[in-house]
């Protein structure tokens, strides 16, 4: 379900590039605040990328050396919120989000996968429930949501759905619940129309990248009844191009601030090459799941 | 209204080519083209607006009433493709394309659910209305179904063109591209060569 949005790191500043890394930092300490030492194995860039959303209004952010235990000794530059002067509500709200999110997926794999992956799902999902317990404690609305709509896509996915946009429509509705916490009624349409978007492209990349390994497990995937057993990529081109300036054009109205170097580079770079990796085949597991921030 | 200088993101005593410069760049972003069709089109148009007005009065206190002239049109934005077309008679579809356009799609899609005659406007105005839901699967389904049943509409079919060609985006200047060639592989591939040629009783690098 993740590692689709990354910037790309070669056409970052050096500032931009470590303010993106203590944002990753300190969500990190977010998440292993929430539920121990399991959080670290769920933070992931795309939340990084959540966190600067909806704090990208703000002029800076507060930093603060930490240890832990990839960097015991030195200590790492992380953020502690994502305002110059203020508490660290997003980021804690984002570790919430990610945990809630970590948390279905492990479901999600305990029913679907062959017997040594459920049981590590299961494994997993031990280790995160007091984390996600917390979490939906904390962001009851985007938890509840979350559940329904993962209800929903089940019964869509159980009834092998083919319509694309029914089945994205479901996953790209929790992404956008995260938009309640925005301020002003303006900023909640732009970013709930944003995040759509964006929950809709990770789905279907998501589709796209696991095609292959879906077809020969005999798994549901929603692309195979409408392209059979060898998927035309680029006729789902155009689509994707069409989301992609939606997701853009909702982001240029938002205001700007110090993390818009990084946004932007997401937005116009990373974005849109994760896209044709992923239509030509080439964005792989192993490249998802890489601890290395960009492309 | 809001300091126009910082509207346009200018300094107070930036230069004239500057401040055209800054106004180009952001007339460019909202520009009802970027925002065909699109949900958040009406926030766009408000966005035109201020930066035209911001435009309009840093060029007239400078000039004392002179300039302005050169103005992006904030026009169509919010509305279909092409909102001056042929209309047809039906009046609640007129009504639909007018509730498409206003953003309000409850209205539209229970106006277009209880006239499904099968008709070319029915399926273009459901492909409308499906691609400011960001339906785009349903949306290219609606505006292809229409150029089937009616050829020679332009509406439908350039509708179908953009929805086919993956529309009109704004993008920032792009990047320049060095970034294919790689140093370390360039190297590697000389080495690879020479070993190549060496093999065939010739040499690319002679010192080696």
């Amino acid at each position: 379900m993740f590692g689709f949005v990354r910037p790309d790191k070669a056409e970052l500043k050096v500032r931009d590039y470590e303010l993106y890394r203590a944002v990753y930092c300190g969500l990190c300490h977010s998440l292993k605040k929430r539920c121990g030492a399991a959080g670290r194995f769920i933070i992931n860039y795309d939340f990084t990328f959540l966190a600067m959303l909806l704090s990208h209004a703000e002029t800076g952010c507060s930093l603060c050396v930490k240890k832990c235990v990839v960097s015991p000794l030195k200590g790492r530059k992380a953020c502690i919120a994502t305002a110059p002067d203020g508490g660290s509500a997003i980021l804690e709200a984002c570790a919430d989000m990610s945990v809630i999110l970590a948390w279905w997926k492990l479901k999600d794999g305990m029913r679907d996968e062959a017997f040594f992956k459920a049981a590590a799902c299961r494994i997993g999902a031990a280790f995160l429930r007091r984390g996600y317990k917390k979490a939906a404690a904390a962001l009851p609305g985007f938890a509840d949501n979350c559940r329904k709509r993962i209800e929903e896509l089940e019964l869509l996915e159980r009834a092998g759905c083919s319509a694309l946009d029914d089945v994205s429509d479901k996953f790209a509705l929790i992404l956008a619940g995260a938009a309640e916490a925005a301020g002003t009624e303006n900023e909640r349409r732009i970013l709930s129309q944003l995040l759509y978007q964006l929950g809709k492209l990770i789905y279907m990349l998501d589709a796209l990248c696991d095609y292959d390994d879906d077809l020969r497990a005999g798994r549901y995937n929603p692309l195979r009844t409408k392209y059979g057993s060898r998927p035309d990529r680029s006729a789902l081109e155009p689509q994707l191009s069409h989301i992609l300036g939606f997701i853009t054009s909702a982001y240029e109205l938002l205001d700007g601030g110090a993390f818009s170097p990084v946004l932007e580079n997401i937005m116009y770079l990373g974005l849109p090459s994760v896209v044709s990796m992923t239509l030509e085949g080439r964005y792989t597991q192993k490249l998802r799941k890489r601890r290395e921030p960009g492309l | 209204m809001r300091d126009p200088y910082k509207v346009l993101g200018v300094s107070r005593n930036a230069s004239e080519e500057e401040i055209k410069k800054a106004y180009r760049d952001l007339a460019r972003k909202y520009h009802p083209d970027n925002y065909q069709n699109n949900p958040l089109a009406d926030l766009a148009q408000e966005k035109m607006k201020e930066i035209n007005e911001a435009y309009d009065a840093i060029t007239k206190g400078r000039a004392g009433g002179a300039g302005g002239s050169e103005y992006y049109d904030s026009g169509s934005a919010g509305g279909g493709f092409n909102s001056g077309g042929g209309y047809g008679g039906n009046s609640d579809f007129i009504r639909a394309r007018q509730a498409i356009a206003s953003g309000n799609l409850g209205l539209a899609e229970s106006i277009l659910n209880q006239h499904q005659d099968g008709s070319a406007e029915w399926h273009f105005l459901m492909g409308s209305l499906n691609y400011r839901r960001g339906r785009f699967e349903q949306a290219e389904y609606g505006y292809r179904r229409a150029v089937e049943l009616d050829p020679g509409n332009m509406e439908y079919r350039q509708a179908l063109q953009y929805m086919q060609s993956g529309g009109s985006f704004y993008r920032p200047v792009t990047r320049t591209g060095m970034d294919s060639i790689d140093p370390l592989r360039c190297c590697g591939n000389l080495m690879l060569a020479d070993c190549c040629c060496e093999c065939m009783g010739g040499d690319l690098i002679s010192c080696c």
